[in-house]
């Protein structure tokens, strides 16, 4: 008996994905694949009319595209460049720079900062200001998060903050900057466009503070330089302070207070420990296996944003997640999720589930095999996505910045996720071989000794197994047991080189 | 062709359906614009770090996918215009409100839609394959593919 194209073979010939001569005769000869081709193809060619109308009539982007050299120049540079790198920079910041000198640049206050508090590096929270009043001067993290001990002159100065409605905790931060801009409501903005930063300058009205500039790198739109004006003539410039000459010292005249309370650290948790903290707990309740929770890190703050959980799942993380610098949000979507799950039964079967069964050799059923092969796979690859997403959570350049035994933590939870995948790769081809018992020998490969490629390939070849188990689920018994036990060995392969 | 020249031809070509891709989110103009430009800004970032991207317009809409997500929860939602009138040139009135039926029943049919079934539509229209498509909004890539049968079946239903 003839078998009956997949939906995928359908969906992809009908793209003109799949050029197969077989395929396209037995669309012609096949009265029941011919027609479902050309309902899926009628509604297809809809979709995409409308798609194509909807875009002619939506509105226009408000404003001028940036041309690609803007882009480039303001593109964050990569960790570890070439040489030739910074020299194409160089050579495209002079041209911007020619064609800025003839062309006057437009740049809007308010885009400039949002841009700068999506691009702040939470890696920068460790680093170190400098603070300088009339009156006081001090070295201090860029980012405060714990409740210290605090000197009078700190004081006057979170005084002086505070009476202006800005944040003491993270001053040279253009999230700072913005929150107390966005705090004023009547407030003149411009921007100095220089050859190396945007300079942008706000004066409010009805606020403690006379006037307010930023600094902010060009390149990555890094705060460099915070200036305040206050308006009993008060002035407060905060600036980076170098990266190893200046020690961290209180605020003058109390210079001993800090020293003398060693029990209480003022400096701020290196923010890769602290994102490091977050996977260990969302590792520790089961939250990083495809859950819906975001870890975001913006202007020196760690957002763990949680959407449409279930209750317990809620209740769970926020009496686990309680570190200090840490914020966590719940996000009930306005399209209920549920609508996924609620939707209608899966498509008609059309499969030869008898075939199966007998294939099966009575030790499941059809339904019973389906479900044991699901839950494997869904098992496998959660741990895949899990694995890849904490390898690209924390890259090298990140994972240097950890202590050993932050280290040994983070390969616990990567040991922990390719343990687990270890048994569902087992338990998965412990069903294929019911119909495929003979295997054909897979190579390892050749080990990598990096985790992050590593994780990487565990999650590719999860994928592509994936992939082939589904063909078991399509309308049609005409997968192949022998391809699927295959993709499935390989993960069995690759996870041997995490041993 | 180096990377620049293929960054430039990316940017120009994929621009406008990536804005479109975010107007979906109900990002209004301007955050949908400027999401767009931050997509290609990370594109070229992440262009000239790696070397090379298996397939920079895929790449381009996973990433707007997640920046969509995240800035829609963050600013408030706009409504999109939703109805999609006749075509250009259709001048015959029969002709525009057959077509005006339609649109509305295939407009009602994809409301019917679960949002990532509008998804899987939108990328497998924007030339993403099964596996982009999971990787963009995160879902396996068995999903995809009763995703979008589901929504062609309904749409085939809607507009017959």
């Amino acid at each position: 008996m003839e078998r009956h194209c997949t939906p995928e073979q359908l969906l992809a010939w009908l793209d003109g994905e799949l050029a197969d001569a077989a395929l396209e005769a037995h669309i012609t000869r096949c009265e029941e694949c011919r027609r479902q081709a050309e309902e899926w193809g009628t509604a297809s060619d809809a979709y995409r009319n409308h798609l194509d109308r909807s875009k002619q009539e939506a509105p226009p982007p408000p404003r001028a595209w940036k041309d690609t050299t803007e882009l480039m120049v303001q593109a964050p540079a990569p960790a570890r460049g070439r040489a030739w790198m910074a020299i194409a920079a160089s050579v495209l910041i002079g041209a911007l720079a020619i064609w800025r000198f003839a062309t006057p640049e437009q740049v809007s206050a308010a885009e400039l900062l949002r841009k700068a508090e999506s691009s702040v590096s939470v890696q920068n929270a460790g680093s170190r200001i400098s603070v300088r009043s009339k009156r006081d001067k001090m070295v201090r993290p860029a980012v405060w998060r714990r409740v210290r001990v605090r000197g009078a002159s700190e004081d006057r100065l979170r005084g002086l903050f505070a009476s202006a409605n800005y944040d003491w905790d993270a001053p040279l931060s253009a999230r700072s900057y913005n929150a107390w801009r966005q705090s004023v409501k009547v407030r003149r903005d411009s921007v100095d466009v220089q050859p190396q930063m945007y300079v942008v300058h706000t004066e409010p009205e009805g606020s403690a503070l006379r006037e307010a500039t930023i600094s902010l790198r060009k390149s990555d739109l890094h705060p460099i330089a915070c200036h305040l004006q206050f308006r009993d003539n008060e002035e407060i410039e905060v600036s980076e302070a170098a990266a190893d000459g200046e020690a961290e010292t209180p605020a003058t005249p109390n210079s001993n207070r800090i020293a003398s309370e060693p029990q209480q650290p003022s400096l701020p948790i290196a923010a890769p420990s602290i994102e490091l903290q977050v996977a260990e707990v969302l590792h520790r309740i089961g939250a990083d296996l495809g859950d819906p929770v975001d870890i975001e890190s913006t202007g020196g703050t760690i957002v763990v944003t949680a959407t449409g959980l279930d209750p317990r799942k809620s209740e769970q993380l926020r009496a686990a997640l309680t570190i200090p610098g840490v914020e966590l949000r719940f996000v009930t979507p306005q399209q209920a999720s549920s609508a996924e799950q609620t939707q209608e039964a899966a498509p008609p079967v059309r499969r030869a589930v008898r075939d199966w069964e007998q294939r099966l050799s009575g030790r499941f059923t059809y339904e019973e095999f389906a479900d044991r092969v699901l839950a494997a796979t869904e098992g496998m690859t959660a741990r895949a996505y899990a694995l890849k997403a904490l390898a690209e959570r924390f890259p090298v350049s990140k994972e240097e910045q950890l202590s050993a035994t932050e280290r040994a933590s983070l390969e616990g939870i990567a040991a922990d996720h390719v343990a687990a995948m270890r048994t569902q790769v087992q338990r998965l081809d412990q069903l294929i071989a019911i119909l495929a018992p003979t295997a054909e020998s897979v190579a390892a490969g050749a080990a990598s000794g990096d985790w992050h490629a590593r994780a990487q390939r565990l999650h590719t070849l999860s994928t592509a197994a994936d992939l082939a188990a589904s063909a078991l689920f399509s309308p049609d018994a005409n997968a192949n047991p022998q391809a699927i036990r295959a993709a499935v060995l390989r993960v069995a392969a690759a996870l041997e080189e995490w041993r | 062709m180096n990377i620049e020249e293929q960054f430039h031809r990316l940017y120009t070509e994929a621009r406008e359906d990536v804005y479109h891709y975010l107007l979906t989110f109900q990002l209004d103009p301007a955050s949908a614009q400027d999401v767009t430009q931050e997509v290609f800004l990370r594109l070229y970032s992440a262009w000239k770090s790696e070397g090379q991207i298996r397939n920079p317009r895929a790449w381009v809409f996973r990433v707007a996918h997640n920046l969509g997500l995240t800035t829609r929860k963050r600013s408030a939602r706009w409504e999109p215009m939703e109805e999609s009138g006749p075509p250009a040139g259709a001048a015959d009135p029969e002709h525009q409100t057959l077509h005006k039926e339609r649109a509305q029943r295939i407009q009602e049919a994809l409301k019917e839609l679960s949002s990532q079934q509008r998804q899987v539509l939108h990328l497998r229209a924007e030339g993403l394959k099964y596996r982009e498509i999971a990787e963009a909004i995160g879902i396996q890539v068995s999903t995809v593919s009763v995703f979008l049968t589901r929504a062609l079946t309904r749409l085939r239903k809607a507009i017959e």
